[in-house]
């Protein structure tokens, strides 16, 4: 028996396990950074395969470039970062010409995203839009003709950051503004006029984490609905986000 | 692991038994030796019970067949334990939705513990490493999928931390039971950890460590450095894995970077960067064909030239494909061939002696 070889095998196996659920129990442990109740809107179950049992629901935003193409409703803008507040990020940028080539620079970043729940502002001009983001646009409806699930996303993306604390003080509305961690991504902007890529635009290109787990007491609940045919919002969910902004669900309750 | 010692030592000394016998018939045939019936006699049964003891202490192969037989039986381990572990993920995703967390916890933390201790089991009952090698894979992938899932089951945010995990425990298995498919995997494991550890630091997002192929390089060289810096003579066939990791990946990453000067961390012309490349590229891939000469080592010899071609077709081709006429282009090519098959003569001539 090599002993040495199991104890060794072993301590890794329990330190890496012990080391992950130690962090959750810190993440979860106390009161909540952030509480939300949202809706199937935001939250929709994420399609599964057959040898999958495990049920997860996908944070969405309103994203232009993640519409079905046949679903767009109006040719909305994307919300973008540019000038300073991609500089405030971390990107360094220079023009977009050959001598500042297109990769010589982080392509994405992590950072902070605030994501407004548009619903109850739909017509309304955000609060104080931040230096370099274009403002929130209305809710879309779905195409005539197209099924209900094709509606988007209530969250827009409001603004974004590097640091949690000043985006909440800029943003004191828990309940209208959800901060979550999500990826920036560059790309330069071609200019029709000069045929150049003058300038460089940041984009929010995912949401980490985008998928969140259903644990098995509120998994029932959703598996019993992904059969049903209704409206866009079956499920309310509560959902809770630790210091990390790693997010778990509190609860699911069916919609009547 | 003393024994798989003795067993690879077993196996050598039953080559060079039966390579006698062949020389010892062809020069009875010629005339050159004679022997007395007797003698002829004694031998013979000297050789016969020396093979069947070696075979029956060790379980090496005696005869040509037996070898053709274990190679088989090599490639039926692998080919099973990648089964075995595609069946175990999948087997797990079927029907983990059904489990509370705790249960889940349980059973990903439990698998790999457990499949350690069987894995030990098996070791050392075994004198072929078969059995052994089939389930350390399996044992890897359940410690894979056992943080993988564990990070999306509680949404934790990607970090490096995992791969380093994974390294280490493939690196213990590896050296444990003295099994190279087990380090190969571990060694690309700690080059991850040590290529998105930096992609992190320097403010890139996790994802995007494939995007910069010049932070693979160092971490490829000090990887094939390590047996110069640890001679393994205990396990004599683990500085081979540990170069061909350090060096593919390395040369990988330099063929990468002549195509993207623009992903470079220099702070020059796209163009110049690539050419700086293109060079460094050849003069790694020159040193390495050297180095291998002169220790006698044939895989770098074989890994060099390799890429010493790659480089010099990949030249021919960015550079004239788009304006030569297509024949001259293949006509070049084809005599470029031949001139690098007449060098690598030479060098074959030269490995033999220096071999010799």
């Amino acid at each position: 028996m090599n002993r040495k070889a199991i104890i060794l095998g072993l301590t890794i196996v329990l330190v890496s396990n012990g080391a992950l659920l130690l962090r959750v129990a810190a993440e979860r442990s106390g009161t909540p950074a952030q509480t939300l109740q949202l809706t199937e809107r935001e939250l929709p179950m994420v399609p599964r395969g057959q040898e999958d049992s495990s049920v997860s629901l996908r944070l969405a935003w309103r994203s232009y470039f993640m519409w079905p193409r046949n679903a767009r409703p109006t040719m909305e803008k994307d919300v973008t970062f540019d000038g300073e507040k991609l500089q405030a990020l971390g990107f360094r940028c220079g023009t977009p010409d050959s001598k500042s080539p297109f990769y010589r620079q982080p392509q994405h970043r992590l950072a902070y995203v605030v994501l407004e729940r548009s619903e109850e502002t739909a017509d309304a001009a955000p609060n104080e839009p931040a230096s370099g983001a274009s403002p929130v646009q209305s809710v879309p409806q779905p195409a005539p003709g197209l099924p209900p699930s094709y509606a988007p996303s209530t969250l827009v993306v409001a603004d974004a950051s590097g640091s949690f604390d000043e985006l909440r003080t800029r943003y004191p509305d828990a309940q209208k503004f959800l901060i979550v961690r999500g990826v920036i991504g560059i790309s330069p902007l071609y200019d029709k006029v000069s045929a150049t890529e003058s300038r460089w635009i940041g984009r929010v290109s995912e949401l980490v984490p985008g998928e969140i787990h259903v644990p098995l007491p509120y998994a029932g609940e959703l598996n019993r609905l992904a059969g049903e045919k209704g409206s866009l919002s079956r499920y309310t969910v509560t959902l809770h986000y630790g210091p990390r902004l790693e997010p778990w669900i509190g609860s699911i309750r069916a919609r009547l | 692991m003393t024994e798989t010692l003795d067993r690879k030592e077993a196996q050598r000394r039953v080559e060079r038994i039966r390579a006698f016998r062949q020389q010892l018939e062809e020069l009875l045939e010629q005339g050159v030796l004679t022997l007395t019936g007797e003698q002829r006699e004694r031998l013979d049964r000297h050789l016969t019970g020396s093979l069947a003891e070696l075979s029956e202490r060790f379980d090496v192969d005696v005869t040509e067949s037996q070898k053709q037989i274990s190679l088989g039986m090599l490639i039926l381990s692998t080919l099973g334990g990648l089964a075995f572990c595609a069946a175990l993920i999948l087997f797990f995703y079927r029907f983990w939705g059904m489990m509370a967390t705790p249960a889940q916890i349980a059973v990903l933390a439990g698998a790999p513990a457990l499949g350690l201790i069987g894995l030990d089991a098996v070791a050392s009952r075994e004198k072929t490493r078969y059995f052994t090698g089939l389930i350390a894979l399996i044992v890897l992938a359940s410690f894979a999928l056992n943080l993988a899932v564990l990070g999306s089951m509680f949404n934790v945010l990607p970090t490096p931390n995992a791969y380093l995990a994974w390294g280490l425990f493939a690196l213990i298995v590896a050296y444990a039971y003295r099994l190279r498919i087990p380090l190969y995997a571990g060694l690309i494991s700690l080059l991850v950890f040590a290529t998105t550890g930096v992609t992190v630091l320097s403010g890139n997002y996790i994802a995007d460590f494939l995007l910069r192929p010049e932070i693979f390089l160092p971490a490829c060289l000090l990887i094939a450095a390590v047996p110069l810096v640890a001679p393994h003579r205990k396990f004599i066939e683990f500085p081979a894995v540990y170069r061909m990791v350090g060096m593919f990946c390395f040369f990988l990453a330099l063929e990468v970077q002549v195509h993207a000067g623009r992903m470079s961390y220099f702070p020059f012309a796209a163009g110049k960067i690539e050419t700086v490349y293109r060079i460094l590229g050849f003069a790694a891939a020159g040193l390495t064909i050297w180095l291998g000469i002169r220790r006698g080592v044939a895989s770098m010899v074989n890994l060099g030239s390799l890429f010493f071609a790659i480089f010099v077709f990949d030249r021919l081709f960015s550079s004239w494909w788009d304006w030569m006429p297509k024949y001259l282009f293949f006509l070049i090519i084809g005599l470029t061939a031949v001139g690098m098959l007449a060098v690598f003569r030479r060098l074959r001539i030269r490995t033999r002696r220096v071999s010799a």
